[in-house]
């Protein structure tokens, strides 16, 4: 048994086309997994250790709730086709119903794989609650399986680290199973005493954004270091990078959640896609910081953390010249994000301009890149 | 000292560690059972030794008689009223006094192996097995430092052992006592975990069905989404509950199907005609079954005949069941009023996936 289990929730996008499938496919999790481990690998007090033998990490997938119902979408597009072509004769409704009757294919496109999930989480009907649900029962699932089948000595912990979407939906489910009785029973609530999270860690925080109750997140989740008082974990690390625009509207900063709350900036770029989970979660800075929550000095020293982060490249690139290139283009893109999210006002414009400046200095990224001679 | 002397006075030791209270100072709290209520944190919290306690320890099997009656009784308690209940202090003391006396020799304190270090060393920040604890604790030795930030930042309760070799062997102790706690806590926790998991998979199951169901198209998910945030005409389970809203309301939502159209119901000559028709349920509701396997509800239909826009049709639609409704629509043009159409149409992506479920 390891000493640690800790979750993993994934973001935006598709990551299970086996939704139908029980249980469902964790495949998205394999890179991801192998970001933490090679990291891990340069610890040096962990580094020779294998790090399943301490270190479990579980997917939770929920994905499948979005793409169940796409395909019931496409099935329905697809049946209705027909009958609308005849009475309508439009080329243009006709078209429109060929793509639906694709978006739940594997190749559906951005459109479909991305923002219909984020549609769906937030303004379909009871989608918010099936997905947390969803994460819920994957959470309960396994901790049973561990407490069930642990015999004498320290059980393990359980920790939580959740990617972009999954941030405002494993914050929701956390909060959720924090707040009242499941079932009737309150063997995971905060009241219950039963069980609590060790680590919290939100990469690319959009929790905040995307919570539906008219209270202020900040001020009302149990999700937050147990050393405020009511909270639901030990340590709670809030991890953004300066280019990455998703975490910047509305973003999570509390100002006052004391010593159990960390928030951590990355602005390293290894890949142009500097959002992706494996971006994030195979940084050292972030590694260290789950192992310091983990294990406390005994897994990494500060000093160890420091030098572990010194020992990486931040910025990635075929030749000198695409490395300044990548650099001038990320700090234009984290300037232009702190200027337009300043704040919560004015959140649709900011949002629009800040795109715009997202997509003009991708452009000019990959096209360094791409003179370089590295294919992107 | 005889070793059954030994024995006692050491029992009596982890017994007094883990029970021993002085309610005057608030950082003088029982080791273990006080974390479940405490809500203060103390950066240190003394443990103090109390020689009478060892004098329960002196007959083990009168503890031990209590024990079924104790465990049945903490089986009717909450989760939380059970770390409160004096029941449990009793149950894991008898508990571990049996569990120790078979033991002579304890477990390594520390399962995460340190590199180097010498036993009083480790013994600087043992961690808490009782990680289910609202605080964890932590113990160490009064003239060691802290080896954990967190016990540096005053987050974790600890609790200090003299530096002597009693002392290590005390806080040795201590924490096998708190395995062996946590191990009767676990148990008797098993059957509340059960029933979460339980209600969990079952709402998974419900929300399947509702999905399964009335299909919604998207305008449609985002009215009846509007509804739910308001807790408005959707019979929802509230925040706290689980599974799908039971009422489903319908807006505009087009559907082919096949029917019948009757022609001269009032007067004139009869005829019955077979007709394809496109039908849009305008607005409506349906309302789920207990178990959202089905599903009954009726709309305001708008019907056209033949897949024409020229002879519009309205009437009622009755959702029957998840795979059957049928419309009755009447003509809206004074050269057809008096005819009808009857419509028979099925869910057909329900049908569909339900076939394949």
């Amino acid at each position: 048994m390891a000493d640690h289990v800790v979750f993993l929730v994934h973001g935006i996008g598709g990551h299970s086309y086996q939704g139908l499938e029980r249980p469902p496919r964790h495949a998205w999790a394999e890179p991801v997994i192998a970001a933490f481990d090679a990291t891990w690998k340069t610890l040096p007090r962990l580094g020779a250790r294998e790090r399943a033998a301490h270190v479990e990490l579980v997917p939770i997938t929920y994905d499948h709730v979005f793409h169940d119902y796409l395909t019931r979408l496409a099935t329905y597009a697809r049946g209705l086709q027909p009958a609308l072509r005849e009475a309508l004769g439009s080329d243009t409704v006709d078209d429109v119903l060929e793509a639906i009757g694709d978006a739940s294919a594997e190749d559906a496109g951005f459109l479909w794989d991305t923002l219909t999930d984020l549609l769906l989480y937030r303004l379909g009907d009871g989608f918010e609650r099936q997905v947390q649900e969803a994460i819920e029962e994957q959470i309960v699932r396994k901790v049973r399986a561990v407490l069930d089948g642990a015999g004498g000595g320290p059980p393990p912990t359980f920790s939580l680290v959740s990617h972009s979407l999954g941030t405002a939906a494993a914050h929701g489910a956390l909060h959720r199973l924090a707040r009242g009785t499941v079932g009737g029973s309150d063997a995971f609530s905060l009241a219950g005493g039963a069980f609590h999270l060790h680590a919290y860690v939100a990469l690319a925080n959009v929790s905040r954004l995307l919570w539906t109750s008219r209270e202020d997140l900040v001020g009302t989740t149990l999700v937050r270091p147990r050393d405020q008082g009511r909270g639901y974990v030990d340590t709670f690390l809030n991890v953004a990078h300066v280019a990455d625009p998703v975490p910047r509207p509305r973003p999570f900063a509390p100002s006052d959640w004391g010593g159990g709350y960390r928030a951590i900036a990355l602005d390293h770029v290894h890949q142009p896609n500097v959002h992706a989970f494996e971006h994030y979660f195979g940084h050292p800075r972030v590694v260290c910081a789950l192992v310091r929550a983990l294990y406390g000095d005994r897994g990494c020293t500060e000093a160890e953390q420091a030098a572990v982060v010194r020992a990486v490249e931040p910025i990635v690139a075929p030749t000198q010249a695409a490395r300044m290139q990548i650099v001038r283009a990320r700090d234009a893109l984290a300037r232009r994000f702190d200027e337009a999210f300043h704040g919560d006002a004015g959140l649709l414009a900011a949002t629009a301009g800040a795109l715009a400046a997202l997509i003009v200095q991708l452009v000019r990224a990959r096209r360094a890149l791409m003179l370089a001679g590295e294919p992107v | 000292m005889t070793r059954r002397g030994l024995r006692a006075l050491g029992l009596g030791s982890v017994l007094a560690l883990c029970w021993t209270a002085r309610a005057d100072d608030p950082c003088d709290v029982p080791a273990y059972l006080s974390a479940f209520t405490r809500t203060e944190v103390c950066a240190e919290a003394r443990v103090v030794l109390e020689p009478a306690h060892a004098e329960a320890l002196a007959k083990p099997q009168e503890r031990l008689a209590d024990v079924p009656a104790a465990l049945a009784r903490l089986r009717d308690l909450a989760t939380a009223d059970r770390a409160l209940d004096p029941h449990v202090r009793s149950l894991f003391v008898a508990t571990l006094s049996d569990a120790l006396a078979k033991q002579p020799e304890l477990a390594p304190v520390d399962r995460f192996a340190l590199s180097g270090g010498t036993p009083a060393e480790r013994c600087g920040c043992v961690y808490a097995a009782l990680r289910m604890t609202p605080a964890p604790l932590c113990f160490r030795l009064t003239d060691t430092k802290p080896r954990d930030a967190a016990c540096d930042a005053g987050r974790m309760q600890v609790v200090t052992f003299s530096a002597s070799p009693e002392g290590v062997r005390a806080a040795v102790r201590h924490e096998a006592y708190l395995d062996l706690a946590w191990a009767g806590l676990n148990a008797l926790n098993r059957d509340d975990r059960l029933a979460p998991h339980r209600a969990l998979a079952d709402s998974r199951r419900a929300f399947e069905r509702y999905r399964r169901g009335y299909f919604q198209l998207p305008w449609e998910l985002a009215f009846n989404g509007w509804l739910e945030r308001r807790d408005a005409l959707r019979a929802c389970p509230g925040a706290d509950g689980l599974g799908p809203c039971r009422v489903q309301w319908v807006l505009l939502h087009p559907l082919t199907a096949v029917g019948v159209r009757l022609k001269g119901i009032g007067d004139g000559p009869f005829s019955r005609t077979a007709v394809a028709t496109l039908g849009v349920d305008l607005i409506g509701a349906v309302a789920y079954t207990g178990g959202f396997r089905h599903y009954l509800g009726a709309s305001v239909a708008l019907g056209f005949d033949n897949l024409t826009f020229e002879d519009p049709r309205l009437g009622l639609t009755l959702h029957l069941t998840k795979y059957l409704q049928v419309s009755g629509l009447a003509g809206l043009r004074a050269s057809t009023r008096g005819d009808a159409t009857i419509l028979i149409g099925g869910n057909l992506v329900g049908w569909l996936h339900g076939l394949a479920d």
